[in-house]
């Protein structure tokens, strides 16, 4: 075959191909020839789609937004070309599942503007900024009122007002109609009743004294969204799904199921209007063919690819990944409801080195939850101390099982395996079990006595609601860990009553005693994601909050 | 002739009825159904209860089983999980795609793999006979998914003369293609090669040669035709063989298939369409070698007399 048999690629003419002609003129070696061979195969491995999840973000203080001038766009390429990892299964925001999400959480917010978002400026606060909720009051602990950016047109023109987020409640609290789009709406627990004060101003009634940490992440965060009242009573639930109409920054053009979807900037959006004229999201479920996309010049933006790809290209950006790993050690059996053993273990696990092994160093070293106001160091690797707390513990040799299954990221075979090398070289002996992920999720439910010594847990960062339901969770006596303690659960419970410093004072002050004091697990890694990005492509992504189009474009 | 017909059609249908129970069995024991929908972290006790009642999970194995065979039986298997459309909608709606790519996969075997077979039994044991065998060994024996990625590193982005993935007829088509076709090619050349080598030496073949027809004429109209037999007969197992690696192929190259929404229902759990997917699979290839059966008894009738 040689070149001149083929017509020219017509991709080859596309604004992103000019971009990157220096790819072309490149001459073509055996050794690049087999050094890309080999590149593309280590990808292999990496069939699964793994999600992920988390927190989402927000272009700043929504008193600083509102500017709407188009960028000057005239030298940019038309299309900016964006892989994704899965395809839609419907365009609609609400939460579907950590799977689901992540990838494409930058998709339907790009269509359809949420109401209210966490911080995107990455810190650890859980602090929420309204994007088309301009401010709101708490006047008593179980109401909320919620002022609504005034001047904001859908991309059908009808206008955002509170009659319109009334709708928008009245779909994302009815479960059963959620559930058949199989999404999950979690506002239900908290949301008594709600309803249009003035053309503006929406009030909401919490079931419950609630704080707003608790109420904005489960009842905005996650779903709450401005649909066109006028488009969803035209369309139904189904029509809306394929092809909504919102206020974001990008309009539906064209989607077909299988197919590219394509979108074009809303021209009278709110905020600040990206600078990429029209949006391509193609489907690329297999990460090495994402890398290589942009190395093709077909793509801009390659959605997470791995640190092993982004290393073969000349750009790319960690952004937000919303995984942290670690291993459940189980307190209430032999020989790990020792806190030798425990520490032990801690002090045995090299989380640097492991992050520079699996992730090249674009992991974060944790010693909890990720990305929470607290500063709970990191356990040091000491594998000295480690091999002397074994000895003292007298359990050298003692065979220990570490579970673990198919998690949320890829990598989960490797870190089983690393983790077993370096618990055996302080003197644990570690039987490796992988199950399926249903045998998975029955073992980690099972009665804690039952349980296996170690569990490998890949979960969220614990920010996507609030922390006394995360610490419930992996720390409460009813929870999926293995660890009980009446008077931990009641200071959980406690939180919710609190607010501010004081509350995020309790946060930190329960979190060093749970891991320096009774080290129920050892917290290793927050995983994040690496992007693949063409050479004219800017990225600035905040780690612990969703890709939104605000956050890259052309440079 | 009938008869044989109608043997052949129940074999079918038994094949099918014993895949439709098998998914069922497969995925009862699988393990709890709610738990492959949603992180358990999410999802409280009442809600949990909701998604069993709703899913019927909580009703005895054999009113299940009922409810399952007599839904397929009219194509019906459920919701996908996570689309609020009909999983067999979801999985037809590939279908056509995925019969593209094996068609003319099939296509650009037999294009290639017959033509090499016949130069390469025409002069055995030479050395261009032993390069085209050594050739499609290679090809037979190189794992399909290192076969794509290679294909997308060398002509897409080194040499950018293909796209590296999409869907289309040219040239997204291309790369899937050579992918898919390459094991194919390899398998049916050489038993080809020795099927057509065989039949240089039966008497029949003097035969014509003596009667002074061309070498082109006695290939065509003799050795072709008896050799082909054998080639039906490897038809039946290269539908398979191109169908299960349709599913990586699709995935790699992104193409939109049968193979591809299955892989990603695997991937999410999404038991509906794994149950419809696996199934319309069977039902195509219990189809198509329904047909091989039905050309092979047409062109041999040693066959349906047997």
């Amino acid at each position: 075959m040689s070149a001149g048999l083929l017509a020219p690629n017509p991709l080859m003419e596309t604004p992103v191909s000019r971009n990157l002609l220096w790819q072309q003129s490149r001459p073509l070696t055996r050794r690049r020839v087999l050094g890309s061979s080999l590149g593309a195969g280590l990808g292999i491995a990496s069939l699964s789609v793994l999600g992920a999840c988390g927190d989402d973000d927000d272009s700043g203080d929504p008193t600083e937004e509102g500017a709407t001038s188009a960028p000057s766009t005239a030298s940019l390429p038309e299309e900016f070309v964006f892989a994704n990892e899965a395809e839609p299964t419907d365009l609609m925001p609400f939460f579907a599942g950590f799977g689901q999400a992540i990838s494409l959480r930058a998709v339907n917010e790009s269509l359809i503007d949420i109401v209210m978002t966490s911080k995107a400026d990455g810190s650890t606060s859980l602090d929420y900024r309204g994007r088309l909720a301009e401010s709101w009051e708490q006047p008593d602990p179980k109401t909320f009122v919620v002022n609504l950016r005034k001047g904001v047109s859908f991309h059908d023109g009808e206008p955002w007002n509170a009659a319109a987020a009334v709708t928008g409640f009245d779909l994302f609290t009815d479960a059963d109609l959620l559930s058949s789009l199989g999404k999950l709406t979690l506002a239900g627990r908290y949301i008594d009743s709600y309803e249009a004060t003035d053309e503006y101003t929406i009030t909401l009634h919490a079931k419950t004294a609630i704080v707003p940490q608790e109420f904005f992440g489960f009842t905005f965060y996650l779903g709450f969204s401005a649909f066109s009242p006028k488009a969803f009573a035209d369309g139904g639930l189904d029509g809306f799904a394929e092809a909504p109409v919102g206020t974001g920054p990008y309009r539906l053009e064209s989607w077909s199921r299988g197919g590219d979807l394509v979108l074009a900037r809303f021209e009278d959006y709110w905020g600040d209007l990206p600078n990429m004229k029209r949006l391509k999201i193609i489907t690329r479920p297999e990460a090495s063919v994402r890398a290589q996309t942009v190395k093709a010049g077909e793509a801009h933006f390659a959605f997470n690819i791995g640190a092993e790809q982004a290393g073969a290209l000349s750009n790319s950006v960690v952004g937000g990944g919303f995984q942290s790993n670690s291993l459940r050690i189980n307190n209430v059996r032999t020989p790990t409801s020792d806190i030798r053993v425990r520490r032990a273990i801690n002090y045995a696990l090299d989380r640097d080195a492991i992050n520079d092994a699996i992730f090249d160093g674009t992991a974060t070293p944790i010693g909890f939850f990720a990305y929470q106001p607290v500063e709970v160091a990191v356990w040091p690797y000491d594998p000295a101390q480690a091999r002397s707390l074994v000895d003292e513990a007298g359990i050298e040799g003692q065979e220990l099982e570490l579970v673990y299954g198919e998690g949320r990221i890829p990598e989960e075979d490797q870190l089983a395996e690393i983790f077993a090398a370096q618990l055996a070289d302080v003197g644990f002996n570690i039987k490796l079990s992988k199950v399926e992920r249903v045998q998975y999720n029955e073992v980690g439910a099972l009665p804690f006595d039952q349980q296996p010594s170690l569990f490998m847990e890949t979960t969220s960062s614990g920010n996507y609601g609030e922390m006394s339901g995360s610490l419930l969770d992996k720390y409460g006596c009813t929870g999926s860990g293995t660890f009980c303690d009446p008077a931990f659960d009641a200071e959980f419970q406690s939180l919710l009553a609190l607010e501010g410093d004081e509350r995020l004072e309790l946060i930190g002050d329960i979190a060093k005693r749970l891991q320096e004091g009774e080290t129920p697990r050892a917290w290793m890694l927050a995983v994040n994601q690496v992007h693949g990005l063409a050479e004219n492509v800017r990225a600035d992504l905040p780690l612990n909050v969703y890709l939104r189009t605000d956050d890259f474009g052309f440079a | 002739m009938t008869a044989y017909l109608v043997h052949r059609i129940a074999g079918g249908v038994a094949v099918l009825v014993g895949l439709v129970l098998l998914a069922f069995i497969a995925s009862h024991y699988i393990g709890d159904p709610v738990a492959l929908l949603a992180d358990a972290e999410l999802v409280q006790p009442e809600e949990r209860q909701r998604l069993i009642e709703a899913g019927g999970y909580d009703r005895p194995f054999y009113e299940q089983l009922w409810d399952f065979v007599s839904h397929a039986a009219r194509g019906d298997f459920g919701s996908s999980v996570y689309q609020n459309r009909p999983s067999r909608e979801i999985v037809i709606e590939r279908i056509p795609n995925t019969l593209q790519l094996g068609a003319v996969t099939l296509l650009v075997t037999f294009l290639v793999a017959i033509p090499l077979s016949v130069v390469s039994a025409r002069s055995p044991g030479s050395r261009l006979s032993y390069t085209i065998m050594a050739v499609t060994t290679t090809f037979a024996s190189m794992p399909g998914f290192f076969v794509a990625l290679g294909l997308i590193a060398i002509f897409a982005v080194e040499l950018q003369w293909l796209p590296t993935s999409g869907h289309g007829w040219w040239p997204e088509m291309v790369l899937p293609v050579i992918s898919l076709s390459l094991a194919p090619i390899g398998r049916y050349t050489q038993v080809l090669e020795r099927s057509i080598v065989a039949e240089f030496k039966k008497p029949y073949t003097t035969t014509a040669r003596s009667k002074g027809l061309g070498e082109g004429l006695v290939v065509r109209r003799h050795v072709l035709r008896n050799a082909g037999l054998v080639g039906l007969t490897l038809l039946g197992a290269e539908v398979i063989t191109i169908f299960n690696g349709a599913v990586l192929v699709e995935q790699i190259f992104a193409w939109p298939g049968v193979g591809n929404v299955l892989l990603q229902a695997v991937v999410s759990r999404d038991l509906p369409v794994i149950m419809a997917g696996t199934i319309y699979i069977g039902a195509i290839v219990v189809i198509i070698n329904l047909i091989v059966d039905l050309l092979y008894a047409w062109v041999d009738p040693r066959v349906r007399l047997a």
